[in-house]
C-alpha cells in the first residue's frame, strides 16, 4: 500500500505531488456515483492530497448539491490549503442546508482562528460545548489560544482539570496544563522535546510558543515554532497550519 | 390494450423495478406486509421514500438477517469508509477517510445450489402463476451464471445473502406483475453502464458477464456513465416479462412509477414504470428494399407475387440506373414489423439480391369502412375513408370489373350505373 504523503509545497505552492493512487482509489474513480466521489475525495485527503480532493468533492456535488456532510468536507480541504473564502462558502452552505451549529463549530472555530480573527474563532469554539473530555481539551486548548492571542482572560481554562479523561489527546493536555499553571512552561517544554510523535510535538509546542509569546518570551516563542515547522510529516495539522501562519 | 412500459434510461435492479411497480398499485403498504409474510427466509422489506435530481420515488431495502445486500450474485468487495467522522481533530480537514476493505459480514458466508433454491421458492405461500414466473426468472439467472462460470446449472452455487435477496426481489416483481396484469410490457433500450467492476471472480467489465449473456438479443448501450446500472437480477426480469424492447409507444398513461437505486448519479437514478393503454393498431411500419440488375421481369412479377401472398402490405419496383451502367430496379416492399424476418426470407430466397436495406417508417392512416350495396347488378362493396377532417368514398374496383365483365361495358358506365341508383 503507498503510505505517502502529499507535501505543503505541492498543496499550497506548485511543487508536484508525487503521490499516487491506491488500487481502492483506482475502483472509486471506476464508478461515477456520489458515494465513490465522496469516497475517493476523503481517500485523497488522507493523503494529503486536498486540492484533488476538491476536485473529487466538486464532482459529487454536481450529483448532489444538498448533503452539508459534502460542504463540511469541502470546506475542510479548503481551509487546509487556506483557500478561506472557498472554506467559509463551503462551511456557510453545509450550515444553510442544516447541519447542526455544534457540528460544524470546531472547524468554524478554526477558520476564524487561522484568519487571526480570534474574537470569532473563541466563540464557536465555546459552541462545541458540552462535549466529552477528549473534544473537550482541544476545545479548551483553542478557545484559550485565542484568548491568550486577544490579550483577554482565558475563561475557559477552568473547566480543565488534571482528571480529564482525553484519551490520545494527551499533546492538548500538555499544552493546557501549562497554560493553566499546572505544569511550569519551561517544564512543559522539556517534555515537548521528548515526544517522538510528529503530530504530538506539533499540537504541544505550537500551545506552550504562544504561551510563550504572550508572557513576552518572543525569542523562545519563535524558536519553538521554527522547531515544529520541522516537523512537516503532518503538516495539514491545524497547529502546524497556525504556526505556519504566524510566521508568514 | 394495458401495457406497462418500463424505462430502464438508468438500467435496472430487482429492488429499483419492485419499487416503481409498487407505486402502480392502490395499497403499497399493504402490499408490503403481504411480502413480508410470504415466508422468504430472514428477509424483510423495508419501503422508503427517496429523492433524487428532484424527483421523488420509493426505494426498497431488502434486508437479509438485518443486512442490507445491494448487489445480486456478484460477491463484490466493496471497499468501505469507516464512519466514525472525527469533527475536532488534528487535521483541519474535518473528517479523515479511514478506508480499509473488508468482507461482507462476519465472513461465515453459505452457498445454495440450484435445487436449494427451488425449494426456497416452491416453499413460498404465492399463487401458482407467480412460482412459476419465479422459477423461470431464476433459471435464466442460474443459466447465466452457468454459461459465464462454465460449469452446469446444478454445480451453480450461489451466495447465501445474495440468493435470498434476489429471490425476494424476483418473489416481488413477480407478484406485483400479477397484480397489475398488463396486456403488454414494453422495456427501453436498458442503459447498462460502463468501465470495471471487482468481485470475488476479479475484475471484471461492466456490463458483467451474467447479465451481458442474459441481455444477448436485448437493445442496451454502455452510455457514459461509469459503474454497473444493470444487475443480473433486474436483466433476468426485463428478459422474462418484456414482450417487446423499444421505445415507449403512444399511449394513455394512467399511473407511473419510480423505482429509485440506492446510488446517486448525476442522472437520477431510477426505473420509471408506466402503465396505461397502447392503441391497438401499431402505426409504424418497414419498408424493406433492394436492388437488382440481373432478374428478368418475369422473375420479379412472381417475386412480388409471393411477397404478396406471404403478408407484404404492399410491393413495388421503381427502375433505376445501377453502377456499370446496367438499368435496374429499386424493389421496395412495405410491410408490419412482426413479418420483418419472413419477408427478408422471402426476399432473399425469390431475387437475386445480396442485401437488404430496412427503414421504419411512421405511417397515418384514414379510418376505413366497407358498406356492402345491394343492386339490380349484384352485390357491391363501397369503400369509405375518413380521418383528419377528410371523408371520401370508393366503390371497389373488384366488384366494378366483375360487372362490367359480366354486363359487357366499361367500368366508367358501371360507376354512373351505380351513382343512378344509389
Amino acid at each position: 500500500m503507498n503510505n505517502k504523503k502529499a507535501t505543503l509545497e505541492s498543496q499550497l505552492f506548485n511543487a508536484p505531488c508525487m503521490v499516487e493512487d491506491t488500487e481502492e482509489m483506482f475502483w472509486l474513480r471506476e464508478t461515477d456515483d456520489y458515494q465513490s466521489k465522496i469516497s475517493l475525495g476523503n481517500a485523497l485527503a488522507a493523503q494529503y492530497r486536498f486540492r484533488e480532493a476538491i476536485t473529487a468533492y466538486l464532482s459529487a456535488e454536481r450529483i448532489r448539491n444538498n448533503d452539508p456532510m459534502l460542504y463540511l468536507r469541502l470546506g475542510g480541504a479548503y481551509l487546509t490549503i487556506r483557500q478561506f473564502d472557498a472554506a467559509l462558502a463551503a462551511y456557510n452552505r453545509s450550515l444553510s442546508l442544516g447541519i447542526s451549529r455544534k457540528t460544524i463549530a470546531y472547524p468554524v472555530g478554526v477558520w476564524h482562528y487561522l484568519m487571526k480573527d480570534y474574537e470569532n474563532g473563541a466563540k464557536w469554539f465555546m459552541e462545541c460545548l458540552p462535549c466529552d473530555d477528549e473534544m473537550a481539551i482541544a476545545v479548551i486548548y483553542w478557545h484559550t489560544l485565542s484568548c491568550l492571542r486577544m490579550n483577554v482572560s482565558p475563561f475557559l481554562l477552568k473547566e480543565y482539570h488534571s482528571g480529564m479523561l482525553v484519551g490520545h489527546h494527551t499533546a492538548y493536555r500538555l499544552a493546557v496544563s501549562a497554560m493553566s499553571g499546572e505544569e511550569s512552561l519551561e517544564n512543559a517544554k522539556m517534555q515537548t522535546e521528548q515526544l517522538q510523535s510528529d503530530l504530538d510535538y506539533v499540537i504541544a509546542a505550537y500551545g506552550i510558543s504562544v504561551a510563550l509569546m504572550c508572557k513576552g518570551q518572543a525569542k523562545e516563542s519563535h524558536k519553538l515554532q521554527e522547531n515544529l515547522l520541522l516537523r512537516d510529516s503532518i503538516w495539514p495539522c491545524v497547529s502546524y497550519l497556525a504556526a505556519w501562519g504566524d510566521c508568514m | 390494450m394495458k401495457t406497462l412500459y418500463l424505462d430502464c434510461g438508468m438500467g435496472a435492479a430487482g429492488d429499483m423495478l419492485t419499487a416503481a411497480l409498487l407505486e402502480l398499485i392502490p395499497e403499497p403498504d399493504v402490499f408490503i406486509k403481504e411480502l413480508n409474510a410470504l415466508g422468504i427466509p430472514d428477509v424483510t422489506f423495508i419501503k422508503e421514500s427517496s429523492v433524487k435530481c428532484g424527483i421523488t420515488g420509493t426505494h426498497i431495502r431488502v434486508m437479509v438477517n438485518g443486512v442490507e445486500e445491494t448487489e445480486h450474485l456478484h460477491d463484490h468487495h466493496h471497499e468501505h469508509e469507516n464512519n466514525d467522522t472525527e469533527t475536532h481533530e488534528h487535521g483541519s480537514n474535518a473528517e479523515e477517510a479511514h478506508a480499509h476493505a473488508h468482507e461482507h459480514g462476519n465472513g461465515k458466508h453459505h452457498h445454495s445450489g440450484m435445487q436449494q433454491i427451488e425449494q426456497i421458492i416452491t416453499g413460498l405461500h404465492v399463487p401458482e402463476n407467480v412460482e412459476k414466473d419465479v422459477l423461470a426468472v431464476y433459471a435464466l439467472i442460474a443459466e447465466a451464471e452457468s454459461h459465464a462460470h462454465g460449469v452446469p446449472v446444478s454445480e451453480i452455487h450461489f451466495h447465501e445473502v445474495g440468493t435470498m435477496d434476489a429471490i425476494a426481489d424476483i418473489t416481488a416483481v413477480c407478484m406485483l406483475m400479477d397484480k397489475l396484469l398488463p396486456d403488454k410490457v414494453i422495456v427501453s433500450p436498458i442503459h447498462v453502464g460502463s468501465g470495471h467492476v471487482k468481485c470475488a471472480h476479479g475484475i471484471l467489465p461492466v456490463p458483467a458477464p451474467a447479465t451481458a449473456y442474459i441481455l444477448r438479443d436485448v437493445p442496451i448501450y454502455g452510455g457514459g456513465i461509469k459503474g454497473e446500472l444493470c444487475t443480473p437480477t433486474g436483466a433476468a426480469l426485463l428478459k422474462h416479462f418484456a414482450a417487446q424492447f423499444g421505445n415507449m409507444p403512444i399511449m394513455r398513461v394512467s399511473a407511473i412509477g419510480y423505482g429509485m437505486g440506492a446510488k446517486d448519479f448525476a442522472t437520477a437514478n431510477c426505473v420509471r414504470a408506466m402503465l396505461g393503454e397502447t392503441m391497438e393498431e401499431d402505426n409504424s411500419i418497414l419498408e424493406l428494399s433492394c436492388n437488382v440488375d440481373d432478374m428478368t421481369a418475369e422473375a420479379v412479377g412472381f417475386a412480388m407475387e409471393i411477397l404478396f401472398d406471404g403478408g407484404a402490405l404492399d410491393v413495388y419496383t421503381v427502375p433505376i440506373g445501377m453502377k456499370k451502367s446496367r438499368p435496374g430496379i429499386l424493389l421496395r416492399i412495405i410491410c408490419n414489423e412482426q413479418d420483418k424476418e419472413k419477408m427478408i426470407s422471402l426476399i432473399f430466397r425469390h431475387t437475386t439480391t445480396l442485401g437488404i436495406r430496412e427503414t421504419i417508417s411512421r405511417r397515418y392512416t384514414l379510418e376505413r369502412e366497407i358498406k356492402t350495396l345491394e343492386t339490380p347488378y349484384g352485390t357491391l362493396r363501397e369503400k369509405t375513408s375518413f380521418g383528419y377532417g377528410v371523408t371520401r368514398s370508393k366503390l371497389e374496383y373488384d366488384d366494378l370489373a366483375r360487372i362490367a365483365k359480366e354486363k359487357g361495358i366499361s367500368m366508367e358506365e358501371v360507376k354512373r350505373l351505380i351513382e343512378d341508383i344509389k
